[in-house]
């Protein structure tokens, strides 16, 4: 039992952040008046961008360790 | 072991930005009801803003739908989390330090383990009945510290004298906690902040008391430092009176001035428990001579 906790967090944001990417390029524009920004697009692609990093850096991390 | 004692400065890094998540949504929400009405808080019957309601309105009225199922489960999350941890802590303490030590010695494990899980019912349905009660209160602030100077403060006065002063009994520790305890709840009962009712925000001991606050805040830190003072002083006089019955080796590891310093591991200035902690207190500091 030594797994990495970045593995299951990067999984996690990696997931979440590529369905609000999708929703957010397919979804009808006019949601976004109130904020004026697509956020759905917007957060989506920072989560995804997280979710990738601690997801590689775990993986790199285990490996290295095998 | 300079890892381990690192730990809890670490944690006062995100703790130092606290009062930022905790202040700024609801300035936020303040700003944009009053600008231009674009955000509308809810009001409380007596016509105030209701500000607990600061972050859930924020969540409907900016969030589209996709980004406000994720701020939704969030807020859940978080809820759950603390929730979670505070029931084991509940159900661990109850169980293991209590009943197991001194109620039902030597029963079997899935004994134990069934008043654990019912621990965790009990501890649930307390915290239920608690948030009733703290619905009284105007912010939840109020309440936490109202808890903290009845339990944490007077605790805290019988830590401090348990760590560092050898000659403390336990006799002492345990009636000056209880009259620490006592002193707090005389102090809750015998004064009332302005504009409140007697009950549950004190009062509840005379017809008239003895001391009106300017707000539940002033009652609480003074609450507190009663019940510090009482515990503090207490404790002390009880330990000189009574008979030490530990001696000076059956107190190592237990006793500041007994215990051996860990060496301190050959690591640079910054990432030693003393250097990292002054790098804390600077930045906290600072931070408090900006935020005058």
């Amino acid at each position: 039992m030594s797994l990495d906790i970045r593995i299951p967090i990067g999984l996690l944001f990696t997931i979440i952040g590529a369905i609000l990417v999708v929703y957010g390029l397919v979804s009808n524009p006019a949601m976004y008046q109130a904020i004026g920004i697509n956020v759905n697009l917007w957060w989506g692609a920072f989560m995804l961008l997280f979710g990738i990093v601690m997801f590689v850096v775990g993986r790199r991390k285990a490996s290295q360790a095998r | 072991m300079s890892a381990a004692r690192r730990t809890p400065l670490i944690a006062a890094i995100p703790k130092m930005f606290f009062p930022f998540l905790v202040i700024l949504p609801g300035m936020i929400a303040v700003a944009l009801t009053f600008s231009d009405g674009r955000l509308k808080l809810p009001a409380k019957p007596d016509g105030s803003l209701d500000f607990d309601m600061a972050i859930p309105v924020m969540l409907a009225s900016y969030f589209p739908s996709g980004l406000l199922g994720l701020g939704l489960t969030a807020l859940m999350a978080s809820f759950m989390s603390g929730m979670a941890g505070n029931v084991t802590a509940f159900n661990t303490v109850w169980t293991y330090d209590i009943y197991q030590s001194y109620i039902k010695r030597d029963a079997s494990d899935s004994h134990y383990l069934w008043m654990g899980r019912a621990a965790t019912v009990v501890g649930i349905l307390l915290s239920i009945g608690t948030a009733y009660l703290a619905t009284r209160f105007n912010n939840i602030m109020d309440f936490l510290q109202l808890v903290f100077a009845f339990v944490n403060a007077p605790l805290f006065a019988t830590f401090l004298l348990g760590m560092f002063w050898r000659r403390a009994t336990g006799h002492g520790a345990f009636t000056g906690l209880l009259l620490g305890t006592v002193a707090a709840a005389f102090h809750h009962g015998l004064t009332l902040p302005v504009g409140a009712v007697a009950g549950i925000k004190g009062g509840w001991m005379t017809a008239d008391v003895l001391h009106r606050y300017p707000s539940e805040m002033a009652q609480n830190f003074w609450t507190a430092i009663f019940a510090w003072t009482t515990c503090f002083v207490m404790t002390i006089v009880i330990s000189l009176a009574t008979r030490r019955d530990k001696s000076d080796e059956a107190l190592t590891g237990l006793v500041y001035s007994l215990t051996p310093k860990p060496a301190e591991d050959p690591v640079a200035w910054y990432r030693r428990p003393a250097g990292f902690g002054l790098i804390v207190l600077v930045l906290v500091t600072i931070l408090n001579i900006i935020f005058w």
